[in-house]
């Protein structure tokens, strides 16, 4: 089949490159940023921080050029699905690069207390399920397979699950002395760095099976939401 | 048209469809929500000779909408277009197989008149071609056939045929001047002009802006949202984003290649809303059309 | 040599550019065949001017003699008395004839041709290819065509050989011509036309009336014009249908008649008699002039007819 619009669909597929290595950038940040707040590394804390900047940059790039994309090509059909999506991909990974940066901060904060090996275990055991999950989704949308995509959620059950032992930890810890109070709230922030982390992997999963099939859960919401309606509308 | 038009029929005593009983059944159904059809395909396949054209053509147009015709050279959308209003009678060796009812009526029983025909289902052509006579004998010439003759009558048709096409402010002082002399985007105004005199119940239109320059081709594609509450349209247009902003519903034709004989016949592929065709086709040829990586 | 991006810039360039520009090769086969087109129509033109002056030299002072008697007064024998009057006549009939029968023919059979008859067909071809060769039979053999149908086995309607027949024969002569031509204009009507008027819900009859005639009336005329002069111009049908070289003393529709060519071709053997002051040869290129006259009349007034018609038909 000949492709009609070549530098058009090369476009497209720098936009799809420069997604994809966003998702890789934010999929390498998670374990650096844990070990960052294991070893309480100072340095390294800084040197992420600084370097949002420039993930910020590349963020503001995809949306440039997909509004470019829109505006010059009027692209349609799944062709437009992606272009669409890139603007909210983009920003969702600059959402998870800054969560990673807050991680940073909160070891910052906690500079100075150890932390227990009970706790330093969930910690890791998170950070490594959080950073699979955020892994699968990029491949997922590398891949551009929807099957791969629709169970990502079932993998998220896994990470609420030890997000939830995270915070039971975190009390029994506080409880029994090991950590401080000040510690303890940190910490329950950096557990919902942690789980926030993996909601984003999810939405990136949504995204992938809207452009391969127009599909999007909010569809879902949709239909139940006129269903209401129209059940509340006979019954008034 | 008022009264004074002698009442013909469409198919002579079998069917009796009246003028006047047409247009009731018109006003009827615009004043429920129309349903039904105005042209419904069933299987239609075009020859021109023994070669097959087009081929598997099923589907309907409603009332009261835009339709779009898009697809590759060659598919066929012209060849349908022109069956919609028999023109393709004017093709010694056109021959179409399959039923088109018109309003629930066979178009191609033997006892259809065909004029009859084209006085309801209007043509706009590719290239514009106004009659070589003045502006308002230009859209005259379809009452004055129906034999309108009182010039306070003819005045009032020309001057409501010529706003409904958006051209009466820019002719009405020169009326009488050739219609030749317009520009080509206002000669295409007056063809509709003209189309729209005689009242028709459809508007088909082939490729009406591909010999237009941008702005006209806006204006135009303004006039058919502003007209299409009165008219159904059909449009085929080899430009893609045109039918996009314009219709209501699209039909993709594509061209198959014939193995034995190396001739390309054309086929329907999909029909659907326009908006789906162009955000989530359900055919993949049609999706590799649209989005350009096949042509 | 072609054209390539010099090498050197800026002056040097500009040099360079409008050296190439300004050179002119010499086309020699272009100059040789723009003087043999130029030669032809010269020798077309000497040709044309040779014969006109010497008919008109030969006529003018027999012309500026006689007067418009020469057209009123009958044949005769003595070429200082003589008229073309019968022969004005029988030219005349003929050519009303023909207007009355084979134009309206012609034009209605080439418009069924085009218009109504089912063009794949190979009857229709075949009647096509007919017709071309019709317009190509030598004149004579409708002459004989015409004095066996007219003159002989139609004697009761057009009592024998009068204007009458020889008005039918070149009717018969010239329908080819009016077919072709009619055709030709009528293919030239664009189609796009046609489908306006069908576009709107004409009839087919109403398309042929309101445009397709409209605009092929200029290609008609001429083909009209074309062929009445052809009818009065011909001479050798005419003998055979019998018209008359000699005296006549009257010139009515049923009886014998005569024609200009024929009148021309009589007197231009003729010696001149004794006593008389012009020849029968001055008398002959007289009836030249006269015929010229009318036919570049005709054509004429067809041409200004197809200009007016011209004018409506691209818009002013």
């Amino acid at each position: 089949m000949p492709d009609l619009r070549p530098s058009f669909h090369s476009d497209l597929d720098d936009i799809r490159s420069s997604i994809a290595r966003m998702g890789a950038t934010v999929v390498e940040l998670i374990p650096r940023v844990t070990d960052i707040l294991l070893e309480q590394d100072l340095e390294g804390a800084d040197y992420v921080l600084r370097a949002d900047d420039e993930i910020d940059a590349r963020c503001l790039d995809i949306e440039e050029r997909s509004l470019s994309l829109l505006a010059l090509q009027a692209p349609v059909a799944g062709d437009l699905r992606e272009v669409a999506s890139a603007f909210k991909l983009a920003s969702e990974m600059e959402r998870s690069a800054d969560l990673c940066g807050n991680i940073c901060k909160a070891a910052r904060r906690i500079y100075g207390h150890d932390l227990d090996p009970k706790l330093r275990g969930i910690i890791a055991k998170l950070a490594a399920q959080a950073a699979k999950e955020y892994k699968e989704a990029v491949e997922a949308y590398v891949e551009r397979d929807s099957a791969r995509a629709a169970a990502l959620p079932d993998i998220d059950d896994f990470l609420d699950d030890l997000h939830r032992q995270f915070v039971q930890q975190i009390l029994e810890s506080h409880a029994a002395g090991t950590i401080d109070l000040q510690v303890a709230v940190q910490l329950a922030l950096v557990a919902r760095f942690y789980e926030r982390l993996g909601d984003h992997a999810v939405g990136l999963g949504h995204k992938v099976c809207y452009i391969a099939t127009g599909w999007m859960p909010e569809s879902d919401a949709l239909e139940r939401y006129r269903k209401r309606q129209d059940a509340g509308a006979d019954n008034a | 048209m008022t009264d004074k038009f002698d009442s013909r029929v469409i198919v002579d005593s079998g069917t009796s469809i009246s003028d006047d009983g047409m247009k009731e059944q018109i006003r009827v159904n615009s004043s429920q929500i129309d349903t039904t059809p105005v042209f419904d395909l069933d299987d239609v396949s075009v020859f021109y000779g023994d070669f097959r054209a087009v081929r598997d053509v099923s589907l309907p147009i409603q009332s009261r909408e835009i339709t779009a015709f898009i697809g590759p050279s060659g598919c066929g959308k012209t060849t349908v277009l022109r069956c919609l209003n028999r023109m393709n009678d004017f093709i010694a060796t056109a021959r179409v197989e399959g039923v088109i009812r018109y309003r629930g009526a066979d178009m191609y029983d033997s006892r259809v008149n065909s004029t009859e025909v084209r006085r309801r289902i209007g043509m706009v052509f590719q290239k514009p071609n106004p009659f070589p006579k003045s502006i308002f004998d230009n859209v005259a010439y379809g009452p004055r056939l129906m034999g309108m003759k009182k010039k306070a009558e003819l005045e009032e048709v020309v001057e409501r045929s010529l706003r409904g096409a958006a051209l009466w402010d820019e002719v009405k002082d020169r009326l009488k001047e050739s219609g030749l002399g317009l520009s080509g985007g206002q000669q295409q105004r007056l063809c509709i002009a003209r189309a729209v005199a005689v009242e028709p119940d459809v508007i088909l239109m082939d490729e009406p802006c591909s010999a237009l320059d941008p702005i006209a081709t806006a204006r135009i594609e303004e006039l058919m949202q502003e007209i299409k509450d009165r008219y159904t349209i059909v449009i085929v247009t080899h430009n893609m984003q045109q039918a996009a902003r314009v219709s209501d519903r699209t039909a993709f034709f594509t061209t198959e290649v014939n193995d034995a004989s190396d001739r390309r016949t054309g086929v329907l592929v999909e029909f659907n809303p326009t908006e789906k065709i162009f955000s989530n086709p359900d055919d993949e040829r049609t999706e590799q059309y649209v989005t350009g990586r096949f042509g | 040599m072609a054209l390539t991006t010099p090498a050197a810039s800026g002056e040097d360039a500009r040099k360079i550019i409008v050296a190439s520009l300004h050179r002119r090769d010499r086309d020699v086969r272009g100059v040789i065949l723009a003087s043999l087109l130029l030669a032809a129509t010269v020798a077309t033109l000497v040709v044309l001017v040779t014969l006109l002056a010497q008919v008109v030299g030969e006529s003018a002072p027999y012309l500026a003699d006689r007067g418009t008697e020469f057209l009123t007064t009958p044949i005769g024998s003595d070429p200082d008395k003589i008229g073309i009057w019968s022969g004005l006549y029988g030219s005349i009939g003929i050519g009303i004839i023909v207007l009355i029968v084979a134009i309206p023919m012609g034009i209605a059979a080439a418009i069924y041709l085009e218009e109504y008859a089912d063009q794949t067909r190979r009857s229709t071809q075949f009647i096509l290819v007919n017709i071309r060769n019709l317009a190509g039979v030598p004149a004579v053999i409708y002459g004989v065509l015409g004095f066996i149908i007219f003159v002989k086995w139609l004697a009761p309607l057009t009592s024998g050989d009068t204007v009458i027949a020889a008005g039918l024969t070149m009717s018969v002569l010239v329908v080819p011509i009016v077919v072709i031509t009619s055709i030709e204009a009528i293919r030239a009507v664009p189609q796009g036309l046609r489908d306006g008027g069908y576009g709107v819900g004409a009839s087919r009859w109403e398309v042929v009336r309101d445009h397709v005639l409209p605009y092929a009336a200029p290609g008609i005329l001429t083909g009209t014009v074309l062929s009445l002069a052809r009818a009065l111009g011909e001479a050798a049908p005419l003998i055979i249908v019998g018209a008359i070289t000699g005296f006549l003393p009257e010139t009515t529709l049923t009886e014998k008649f005569t024609a200009v060519p024929i009148l021309i071709y009589r007197w231009s053997g003729q010696p001149q008699p004794p006593g008389s002051e012009f020849s029968f040869t001055a008398a002959a290129a007289g009836a030249g002039i006269v015929l010229l006259v009318l036919v570049l009349f005709f054509n004429a007034s067809a041409i200004y007819l197809r200009n007016r018609f011209e004018k409506v038909r691209v818009g002013q």
